[in-house]
């Protein structure tokens, strides 16, 4: 019970928060240009509806920016501005008088930026339905009912899962340094490194390439090295061994305050 | 810090005194368990706090130093973030504000707020929970002497309404004098006095300063006879007594005297 206390104590501290308003912002930006770019040639509406690959097409290029720049970008900026909510406002050494334990401190704070990055593709799967609904909608077309949801939800499930390792990295350095441009700045690098490293054997082992990776899978251009083993799995690896370190390090420091 | 163990009576204000450095925020955080002791062991209510950590807390409100207040959120919801981890009824967010003085600022985001009202929430924060021990270190750091006036008649209703004990940090020795009922002394992380502000200062009023010729001589528990008769000895032996006066109960004076001059920072 004192988990669940914790975790409502948690999402209460995103309430207007940079994190929860970098979510709503990071996830409807690339469905947004769609929809003015769609509004803007709302000629075309209607031989664009038509297409029998209408809804996969818009999938497919919609998730290019998200899964190569905005998804990990997104993870690793959230991730930093939720740890930082308690360094901002000199408040652990508060958290850490209450009568909780460290593990449910640990693992509630990142329960929530699991909750807020699934909230992150949550609004980009919608965001992209708009994308591809509301164009047609105003200029008078049917909107094309053959989505293929389920294989939608499916892929933004596995994007989903190829970020917690991103988070779970970058939850390990937010609780660890106290500045906010340590973390991102690491991040970032790390970013910059996977996506430099995609096209080698090695991009697979980096923990920040399966977002590009999966959106990669199907390239035939040589733009990435598809591995023989699941991405999704590894990914799962590396998350569980960046929160057990994490959390050594949590539950160990000597100086909480 | 060394062998320093807080006897603090259920339902007193101890004041916590020291010059800068002394060690009283990190006793402070200590007997939190906010850093590991090197050495030794804190307990607290007669419990470990490493192995009853969570028992002990429940019953321990703190503010140390500035107050953790979220900025982005307004005073209810950073009592509201308490709220779902005590489990309280939501009543108790209003009943805390009413007491601290902030009811009208109940929708107003903290990071809008003056330093004593966020002093204040603060402090409502540490009492949300109604702890039977309240720990704060230096409450009244930076407020004005209005802020100051308000954050010591809070405290003194908080113990006289709900018996809660409060352990006080503070090297303003006017406001300790003021505040509290008993007082440890802590420098050089050695505790040298611990006990009842009045025995502190009928101890001051019980010593002697004879000013002499040959230097100051301090006599303890001397009655008034034997002030007399030690004034006739000294004049005997040729002594010139300049001044007999009593130290007084002056808490500036006592507490100069017993830490040494090591007063950096005590006003």
């Amino acid at each position: 019970m004192a988990f669940t206390d914790s975790l409502g104590s948690e999402w209460l501290k995103t309430r207007r928060s940079l994190a929860s308003q970098l979510v709503i912002v990071g996830a409807l930006f690339t469905p947004a240009i769609v929809i003015g770019t769609r509004l803007l040639h709302l000629s075309k509406a209607a031989a664009l509806s038509a297409k029998p690959d209408f809804w996969p097409s818009l999938w497919h290029s919609c998730w290019e920016s998200m899964a190569i720049f905005f998804l990990p970008m997104g993870a690793i900026l959230a991730t930093a501005l939720v740890t930082q909510i308690e360094v901002r406002n000199n408040a652990w050494k508060h958290v850490h008088t209450l009568p909780l334990t460290p593990a449910t401190i640990f693992f509630s704070k990142l329960l929530v930026i699991f909750v807020l990055m699934a909230e992150f593709v949550t609004l980009f799967v919608l965001g992209v339905y708009l994308a591809g609904a509301l164009p047609a909608i105003l200029s008078g077309v049917a909107v094309p009912l053959n989505a293929p949801i389920g294989s939608f939800v499916r892929d933004a499930a596995f994007y989903f899962l190829d970020t917690l390792p991103i988070v779970a990295i970058q939850y390990a350095l937010g609780l660890r340094f106290k500045s906010f441009l340590v973390p991102v700045g690491i991040g970032f690098l790390a970013w910059v490194a996977a996506l430099a490293a995609l096209s080698s054997k090695f991009g697979a082992w980096l923990p920040y390439a399966y977002t590009m990776l999966d959106y990669l899978r199907g390239d035939t251009h040589g733009k990435a090295a598809v591995p023989a083993f699941d991405i999704h799995l590894a990914a799962l690896a590396w998350c569980g061994a960046a929160l057990a370190i994490g959390y050594i390090l949590f539950a160990t420091r000597r100086d909480k305050a | 810090m060394n062998g320093v163990s807080l006897k603090v009576p259920e339902g007193s204000i101890y004041g916590f005194l020291g010059p800068n450095g002394a060690g009283k925020t990190t006793t402070l955080r200590l007997i939190l368990g906010l850093i590991r002791e090197q050495q030794g062991a804190v307990a607290i209510f007669g419990k470990a706090l490493d192995t009853d950590r969570r028992a002990i807390l429940k019953d321990v409100g703190a503010l140390i130093e500035s107050p953790s207040l979220y900025e982005h959120l307004t005073a209810a919801e950073n009592l509201e973030v308490l709220r779902k981890i005590y489990r309280r009824p939501e009543a108790r967010v209003r009943e805390v504000l009413d007491l601290v003085g902030l009811t009208d600022a109940t929708d107003k985001r903290a990071g809008r707020f003056s330093l004593g009202m966020k002093q204040r929430l603060g402090i409502a924060m540490a009492l949300f929970h109604e702890p039977k021990l309240l720990i704060l270190d230096e409450p009244t750091n930076g407020l004005d002497p209005n802020g100051i006036v308000e954050i010591r008649a809070l405290l003194k209703e908080c113990n006289r309404r709900y018996g809660t004990t409060i352990l006080v940090s503070s090297h303003l020795l006017a406001e300790i004098d003021k505040l509290v009922s008993h007082l440890g002394i802590i420098a050089d992380g050695h505790l040298i006095f611990q006990g009842e502000l009045d025995a502190l200062k009928e101890k001051g009023r019980a010593t002697v300063v004879f000013t002499t010729s040959q230097g100051l001589l301090i006599r303890e528990g001397l009655s008034n006879d034997e002030i007399a008769a030690l004034n006739r000895s000294l004049i005997a032996e040729g002594v010139d007594v300049h001044a007999i006066e009593p130290k007084g109960d002056d808490l500036e004076a006592i507490f100069m005297d017993m830490i040494g001059g090591r007063g950096d920072g005590v006003h």
